[in-house]
């Protein structure tokens, strides 16, 4: 019985250990490398070439409906539209951070505040109207009352007293300035978190391309944190805001079609279910990685339950055999407890008993060796390794289930593993058996 | 008085015997003075009629329709060479061979009518069985052999009797309670024996069937064992079919029935 219990251990020892790694290594790429908790979808637009250009045909928004339509997937949590600012931009200032004023053109777009409130908290909100003073006249001698900015006002004009718009930028931002911009204009590099609260004026409807159009919305914006989910080259602000500004300034119907939204998933597992259902409403997904990330996972997982799948299998005839050789050593033994009144049912439960007891204790000990040596990997590949980007400090995660699903296994494969024995040792006769001594 | 013998004959063989097991009194009055109810007064336990049995592969019978009937008190001896029948015969009375042909009715209960599980019951509760080879378990003490019944006892079904206890208890009974906790590869021939006694008493069984008690024993030991069962016989009352060589057996027995190659070689006997 030690042979079979020997090899149903080194199975759950190599089931646990390898079922661990695999969970391990999805933990990092879904944890780190490819975040999987949110995927951004588009409508990808219908174009026509035409010679240099493309000409759109059709609409490349997502309406209401749609965005209805994705929370009902299964294995999505919340989905937060974005917006696109649908009108040329012109940001100046800077001042104070780099010692001379700054003029460019400004790509924004505009997010539901809900998406980051957990990284950046209150301070990015939908700005309020009903703040006294608000779209007052103000300047140099009329100041704006307490939580008001005077924005738009010159020497020559005087400014609206407007809330201060917070907008977040990406951190790639400040890494292209201070990497490659700073250097060609010769700027002083930036702390990213010294420009929280930096401040600039924003006029919306106005460009160095061409000329303005009739209208022009002057307002004033302030820096409030920094997030992967922001535009990456440009200001994000929130998303109410861009909706209105759209309405008043853009396009007709500028205001009514998101460019993107942002899926918030219930779990990393359900990442490539979700983008097949993204898939069915004619929508992409605008990181490959995340769907490259999802199938690597897949495949991960498929690949080590097959091989645990085979290597119990396998365990599985080795306690058979065992087991079977077990009840023609214990043939006479059997034949005595049949003869002083043992029932086949009698027999067949002692057999299966024994093995149940031998895959508990076994599948223990295949547990307990797998997790010491998953530490003595860890431990060798702490110090062997160099680091890497996204290098975990274990490769491995076990899991409370995992550990008691693996003796589960172990006892489930015994068990069946001695069935038939137990079936052909309870099956003759006492005097057919006791007859041969 | 005498029993009464039936001879059937076929093809120049006696082929049936059917014995009448009748003790003095076994009529409704008893020349000893026992009543009918009272404590001794015998009651068929054995039935026998027709029993045919023939091994897979063979060509011919080993039982040739047997006709047997025990009373209660019954100590009958069933002679005949090696390999004439006898430890066949007590294999299907035992309930330790199920593949036969005509009626075994034991205390009322026909055996071929059993299921497995009342059938492993009457095996632990109705019958006891002593084999020659004695067929302990090396790994178990003596108590632990003695006990073995038990484990496989239903609930209730011991009547809250501690199994220990009754195995020490059976163990005292034939003289070998000093001997609880050795193991059998510790014990003489005789000891054994008198161990695989106190499994077969275990239950308090109506039958005890005995295949050849003394066969692997010497002489001295083999009379020891013998005195053993006799004394059993007269203090419990056990009716007792015993399989066997020994010419001592024979005659403490009150009858001898005579197998030879499964058909009778003829044999009757009287009431010592």
């Amino acid at each position: 019985m030690g042979a079979g219990g020997l090899g149903i251990a080194m199975s759950i020892t190599a089931l646990t250990f390898f079922f661990a790694l695999g969970l391990g290594v999805r933990e990092v790429l879904l944890d780190q490398v490819f975040s999987l908790d949110r995927i951004e979808v588009f409508r990808p637009s219908k174009d026509l070439n035409l010679l240099a250009i493309k000409v759109e045909i059709g609409k490349d928004t997502i309406n209401d409906a749609t965005i209805a339509r994705l929370e009902t997937i299964e294995g999505v949590s919340t989905v937060y539209p974005k917006m696109r600012l649908m009108m040329p931009a012109m940001a100046s200032g800077g001042e104070s951070l780099i010692g001379q004023g700054m003029q460019t053109e400004l790509v924004a777009d505009g997010i539901d505040p809900a998406l980051v409130a957990d990284k950046i908290g209150g301070a990015f909100h939908d700005p309020r109207s009903d703040i006294p003073g608000l779209n007052g006249p103000c300047g140099a001698g009329s100041p704006c009352p307490t939580g008001l900015v005077c924005a738009g006002a010159s020497q020559f004009r005087t400014g609206t007293c407007r809330e201060e718009i917070p907008v977040i930028v990406s951190e790639h931002m400040v890494e292209l300035y201070n990497g490659a911009f700073r250097r060609a204009y010769k700027l002083p590099k930036i702390n990213p978190r010294a420009l929280i609260g930096l401040g600039l004026e924003v006029r919306f409807g106005a460009s160095s391309l061409r000329p303005s159009g009739s209208r022009v919305v002057h307002e004033r914006v302030t820096l409030v944190g920094f997030s992967d989910a922001a535009i990456p080259l440009g200001i994000t602000m929130p998303l109410g805001f861009v909706q209105r500004l759209n309405s008043e300034l853009g396009p007709r119907g500028a205001g009514s079609g998101f460019h993107s939204a942002v899926i918030e998933l219930k779990s990393k597992d359900a990442a490539a279910s979700v983008i097949e259902s993204v898939e069915a409403l004619c929508l992409k997904i605008t990181d490959g990685g995340a769907r490259r990330a999802a199938l690597v996972m897949k495949i991960l997982l498929a690949t080590v339950s097959l091989v645990g799948a085979v290597i119990l299998a396998i365990s599985a005839l080795h306690v058979m055999h065992v087991f079977a050789l077990l009840g023609m050593i214990r043939r006479r033994e059997i034949g005595v407890m049949r003869a002083v009144g043992a029932s086949r049912g009698d027999v067949r439960l002692l057999f299966l008993t024994e093995a149940a007891f031998v895959g508990a204790v076994a599948g223990s000990i295949g547990v307990a060796i797998s997790l010491l040596i998953a530490w003595m990997a860890d431990r060798g590949l702490a110090s062997v390794v160099p680091d890497f980007p996204f290098k975990p400090e274990t490769f491995f995660a076990f899991e409370p289930w995992m550990i008691v699903t693996a003796i589960a296994l172990a006892v489930v494969s015994c068990v069946l593993g001695a069935l038939a024995p137990a079936l052909r040792a309870s099956g003759p006769d006492p005097a057919e058996v006791l007859s041969g001594d | 008085m005498k029993s009464v013998s039936k001879l059937r004959w076929c093809d120049g063989f006696v082929c049936d015997v059917f014995v009448s097991s009748r003790l003095r009194g076994c009529d409704d009055s008893t020349s000893d003075g026992r009543t009918p109810g009272a404590r001794g007064y015998t009651s068929q336990v054995i039935h026998i009629s027709g029993l045919r049995k023939r091994y897979p592969g063979s060509e011919q019978d080993v039982l040739c329709g047997i006709d047997l009937e025990m009373a209660e008190g019954d100590f009958v001896s069933l002679v005949g060479r090696s390999g004439c029948g006898k430890s066949t015969l007590l294999n299907i009375v035992g309930g330790l061979d199920t593949d036969f042909e005509g009626k075994v009715v034991i205390d009322g209960r026909d055996l071929s009518s059993l299921s497995d599980r009342e059938l492993a019951n009457y095996r632990r509760r109705t019958v006891g069985i002593v084999f020659q080879a004695y067929h302990l378990l090396d790994h178990l003490s003596c108590a632990e052999n003695v006990e073995l019944p038990a484990r496989f006892s239903r609930r209730d079904e011991n009547g809250g009797t501690i199994p220990r206890s009754r195995a020490i208890e059976v163990l005292e009974l034939v003289g070998l309670n000093h001997l609880v906790d050795r193991r059998p590869t510790r014990l003489s021939g005789g000891e054994r024996q008198r161990v695989a006694v106190a499994r077969a008493l275990f239950n308090h069984p109506r039958l005890l069937l005995l295949d050849e008690p003394t066969g692997n024993l010497d002489a001295t030991t083999g009379d020891e064992v013998l005195s053993l069962l006799s004394d059993l016989h007269s203090r419990m009352n056990l009716t007792i079919l015993a399989a066997t060589h020994d010419t001592a057996i024979e005659a403490a027995g009150g009858r001898i029935v005579a197998l030879s190659g499964g058909v009778l070689a003829g044999g009757e006997g009287e009431t010592p």
